[in-house]
């Protein structure tokens, strides 16, 4: 297992998507940041940092989805699935170290920008910077941010079925950021079957208090998509005959 | 098949003949990741297999004739180069059998040229035995120690180089300004049996009881006008031809 991580980290170094990714999801704070100074100066700290959710909410999967995607895609387009599925590696241990790379790139991102919305707040918002804030804010947006990735599971699973197409998963990395961010203008009487539905559940698990009946519905939701997405990316690549 | 150890063992057959299914393995395309250099697409194969050794990868390299540690990407090398990144993933784990299918396809002749010294190298000084198909058969000729047959699935014959090249028929040569008089002369008064006429002027002799330069002797004291008379050989093709049955090689 150690090996094959090792070889996906190779890969995803040199991944140009990837650092783009990165780029993008530090940039989206930063441009918040610059917003208030600039444009909005009279934006409230609670408005600011709903605004920053907000955006992160709907560029986050896009850019995740993008990432596995073309990890992915050039396995088949590059016919290296052929040297990897004739080496002595099980596909388990193959696809699980994709998603353990895939997951520390991803991890490493959103951490990067909640260290930039946290550096925005000390800049733009110092009476609010206190440790009680900064603590709602990380937990919202790590919450946020993980949920989010669960749910972008099932996109690997499209991807190994589509092999070395590339638009299937890119319409369903835009459908499930489309319904993440609609998650977010959810009434209050559709809020059952929002957290029923994996990606809206994501934006609907910030928006209840932790440990409420709404949490507890999400977080299963959230929790099954992302098991049936993987299991489902497992079985599919274990009968692929490339 | 019988592949002996340290030998280059060639799989010839027609395009579909079931080379590629017999062996189960290729390199016909090889297929690394276009985004990274040689040196890192043999650390992620070396990793896939469990066995990660930078000193292999570096000889391996060195064999084939790459750069240890460039920074050129998979990408920008040339079909030759990608061939010979294919053999070095191959021998990267200094395995006793390597298996080759169509290693020249898509290559210039100095790539060729080039690939053919390289497995060469590998079985006359790394002791590799080398299992090569192809349905090119001059590159076949100057490669192989021992050849293979193989047909419609059916490996129709087997044997040494040597053994091959004493298959392959002699057979005199001549064109002549008369040619139904001298097939005649030949057949009636030489006694000469097996003859054959490819073409109107061309008549080949199997049959070597006499020597070019006594044929030569007696064709002209009979008269006949001799434009050229040569002794020939059979090419592998035409042995392959008659093999398997007048199915040309592709």
């Amino acid at each position: 297992m150690h090996n094959a991580v090792c070889s996906e980290i190779i890969k995803f170094r040199r991944n140009k998507m990837a650092w783009v990714g990165t780029l993008i999801i530090a940039t989206i704070p930063l441009f918040m940041i610059w917003n208030r100074l600039v444009i909005d100066p009279q934006r409230e700290y609670m408005e600011w940092l709903m605004s920053v959710l907000m955006l992160n909410t709907l560029i986050l999967p896009i850019v995740n989805g993008f990432v596995i995607t073309s990890n992915m895609q050039r396995e088949y387009q590059d016919r290296t699935i052929r040297n990897v599925l004739t080496a002595p590696v099980s596909r388990e241990k193959f696809l699980t170290a994709k998603l353990v790379v895939w997951f520390l790139w991803y991890l490493i991102s959103f951490c990067l920008s909640e260290v930039i919305v946290i550096a925005g707040c000390y800049i733009l918002f110092p009476v609010e910077f206190t440790t009680r804030n900064m603590r709602y804010a990380l937990s919202l947006f790590t919450q946020n941010n993980f949920f989010s990735f669960i749910v972008g599971i099932p996109i690997l699973l499209i991807c190994v079925k589509q092999q070395a197409l590339f638009y299937p998963s890119m319409l369903a990395t835009l459908g499930s950021a489309v319904l993440q961010a609609a998650g977010l203008q959810v009434s209050e009487e559709l809020i059952l079957p929002a957290c029923i539905c994996p990606w809206t559940a994501v934006s609907i698990s910030g928006m209840v208090g932790w440990g409420t009946q709404y949490w507890r519905i999400c977080t299963i939701t959230i929790t099954v998509c992302g098991i049936i997405g993987f299991i489902g990316a497992l079985v599919s690549f274990k009968r692929q005959d490339q | 098949m019988h592949v002996r150890k340290g030998r280059i063992y060639g799989l010839l057959g027609r395009n579909g003949a079931g080379k590629t299914t017999i062996i189960g393995s290729t390199i016909e395309s090889p297929s690394f990741y276009s985004n990274l250099t040689a040196t890192e697409n043999l650390l992620i194969f070396s990793r896939l297999r469990g066995k990660v050794n930078e000193n292999k990868i570096c000889d391996a390299l060195g064999v084939v004739g790459l750069p240890y540690q460039d920074k050129k990407i998979f990408s920008k090398y040339s079909l030759g180069m990608k061939q010979r990144l294919a053999i070095a993933n191959a021998i990267k784990n200094d395995p006793e059998l390597l298996i080759l299918d169509e290693p020249t396809n898509g290559l210039d002749p100095i790539g060729i040229a080039e690939m053919r010294m390289l497995i060469r190298r590998l079985s006359h000084e790394c002791g590799k035995t080398i299992l090569i198909s192809s349905h090119q058969l001059s590159e076949m000729e100057q490669m192989v120690d021992w050849i293979g047959i193989i047909h419609e699935g059916r490996m129709l014959e087997e044997c040494s180089y040597q053994q091959l090249e004493e298959n392959r028929h002699s057979y005199i040569r001549l064109i002549v300004k008369e040619p139904e008089q001298v097939y005649e002369y030949l057949k009636k008064t030489l006694s000469i049996e097996n003859i054959k006429r490819p073409e109107a002027s061309v008549i080949e002799i199997y049959d070597l009881k006499y020597g070019t330069l006594e044929l030569n002797s007696r064709l002209f004291a009979a008269g006949f006008a001799v434009a050229e008379i040569s002794k020939c050989q059979n090419s592998l093709e035409d042995y392959f031809k008659e093999l398997t049955g007048g199915a040309g090689i592709a």
